[in-house]
């Protein structure tokens, strides 16, 4: 059992824009204040920084921004996606261990205002940090593999082969999550549906990722403060933090067992350190860069078997009223990119019965991913 | 190797960890790094063996056949280079003892996992930028 003793006590986000004025910088500390001015604590009692994925701003800039008096701790992650979770359990490590009483964990990007997209081939001088620089470099580029969509084809199409799960999966996810974001009026989807129509007529990119498959880019941030103890009036209790990493973690193409990924060994472990069993959960929300990653995650935090994810989400299952509400805002594929944060503090606003039109009912237990780089994965479980 | 070529090239084929292997396509040879003290396969380079933490590593030839372990299609060009020549395929390739991407040279639409192909010598490999292979 999980040894932590840590709540989340505060969440904050920034607008979700395609287009904006302000730096990346400058949106994290504007999400970084408003979790704090959730919580109702005074931003000077921060003593404790996760910066997840990116670097800046930095604990200096925090620190000034803040107004922070005795910074006793501070972390940064770089696995990508998989980075707000795991940035999760370093706070809650943090707290539970004394080291700190307040941690704000941060990651927004502009994803859409950059002058590097991960959709685009623009990586080979992109500023994004991405592992084994060498391999994209000397190996992948010369193939014409730059962009994160490809990568992921090559374990879509091996999982369709060895396991033949059925294609519809991938829609079901992404006309699912859309209709959630068009319940929630910070989604960027928020007033466009996606029909079945709209979703078979795209496209594809990249086999077998239709447009719709495949996430959105968009600029913004959010912030999540965590806290020791679990006594906060509306505090949101963190049962388990999880982390794991693929074998080859800087390469898919020469990995041997393309299916095996770091969600594979830090999911399960999730739910036996949480203490509790999958039926248990009132709601996941699965990492989505891509419908069929949301459908392979399931499956390796052991929800069903491999190839049977398909069928564990089709008749409802994943709705706002199934067994398993899944990405309750719209996730990635339909709220925004906010590289996973997004759905932590989705999360929570579950949990403290804020969700407005998209409330799940009663919602007491759930269970969040990150998913980053080659398969970099991280696994929070929220209670209350 | 120079950038000014119109076809994509690998950035530092010269790098000893791989330049093995860019040689050898430009003699038809197909070859991957075999640690010397433990015999660990390595594919792609890296300077340690993830087995033993040898940094001594032969070059060994490797089959030129092989079977499709896993593949994409673009419809989309990230690169100029693509756009005319879509949809185009890439494959990996379990090739003996390594997984080994490449080019795919024929039909995409007749892509599919466990189909069996061959290096195919083509001008990209034989320039030593990147393999090909096409179905046998
Ligand atoms: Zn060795």
């Amino acid at each position: 059992m999980s040894k932590l003793s840590a709540q989340i006590i505060g969440v904050g986000q920034t607008p979700y824009t395609r287009g904006t004025q302000r730096s990346e910088r400058d949106q994290i500390l504007d999400a970084a204040i408003a979790a704090c001015y959730d919580a109702e604590v005074d931003t000077q009692s921060i003593d404790g920084l996760v910066m997840a994925w990116k670097d800046s701003p930095s604990n200096e800039d925090l620190i000034k921004t803040l107004g922070i008096r005795d910074l006793r701790y501070h972390a940064h992650l770089h696995i990508g996606g998989a980075s707000a979770c795991a940035g999760i359990a370093q706070a809650a490590m943090a707290v539970s261990l004394g080291m700190a009483s307040r941690v704000l964990v941060t990651l927004g990007w502009n994803a859409y205002s950059a002058t590097t997209r991960l959709s685009s081939g623009d990586q080979e001088d992109s500023a994004i940090p991405i592992p084994g620089k060498e391999i994209r470099r000397n190996i992948e580029h010369p193939l014409g593999v730059y962009a994160p969509m490809q990568w992921y084809s090559f374990h879509a199409n091996r999982w369709f082969y060895q396991y033949q799960p059925d294609p519809a999966g991938m829609k079901t996810v992404a006309l699912t999550t859309r209709r959630h974001a068009n319940l929630n009026s910070a989604a960027y989807f928020y007033d466009k549906p996606l029909t079945e129509v709209d979703y078979d007529a795209a496209r594809y990119v990249v086999e077998p990722f239709r447009l719709f498959d495949i996430c959105l880019e968009t600029d913004g941030a959010a912030a999540v403060l965590v806290s020791q103890g679990n006594n906060a009036r509306r505090g949101v209790q963190i049962l388990s933090a999880t982390e794991g990493h693929a074998d080859y973690p800087d390469d898919i193409m020469g990995r041997r067992d393309i299916l095996n990924m770091g969600i594979t060994k830090c999911g399960p472990r999730a739910l036996k350190e949480a203490g509790i069993r999958h039926d248990e959960l009132d709601f996941a929300q699965i990492y989505d860069c891509f419908t069929f990653i949301v459908l392979r995650q399931l499956e390796e935090l052991g929800f069903c078997r491999r190839g049977e994810a398909p069928d564990f989400v089709a008749n409802g299952r994943i709705d706002l009223d199934g067994d398993l509400p899944l990405n309750t805002h719209g996730g990635l594929l339909s709220e925004a990119h906010v590289a996973g944060m997004n759905h932590i503090v989705e999360a929570v606003r579950q949990l403290r019965g804020e969700a407005d039109q998209r409330q799940v009912r009663d919602a007491k237990l759930g269970l969040v991913t990150g998913y980053g780089d080659y398969g970099d994965g991280s696994v929070v479980v929220l209670g209350r | 190797m120079s950038d000014q070529l119109d076809f994509p090239v690998p950035k530092d084929p010269d790098e000893h960890t791989y330049k093995g292997f860019f040689d050898g396509l430009q003699k038809k040879i197909l070859r991957a790094r075999q640690c010397c003290s433990c015999g660990q396969w390595q594919w792609p380079p890296h300077r340690f063996c993830s087995q033993c933490q040898s940094t001594e590593f032969d070059w060994h030839d490797i089959p030129h056949r092989g079977i499709v372990y896993s593949y994409t299609v673009m419809h989309r060009a990230f690169r100029d280079y693509f756009a005319d020549k879509l949809p185009y395929g890439v494959v990996i390739v379990e090739a003996g003892p390594v997984h080994i991407s490449g080019r795919f040279i024929g039909n995409p639409a007749s892509l599919a996992c466990g189909m069996p192909v061959g290096i195919a010598w083509d001008d990209l490999a034989t320039k030593g930028a990147s393999p090909a292979w096409q179905a046998v």
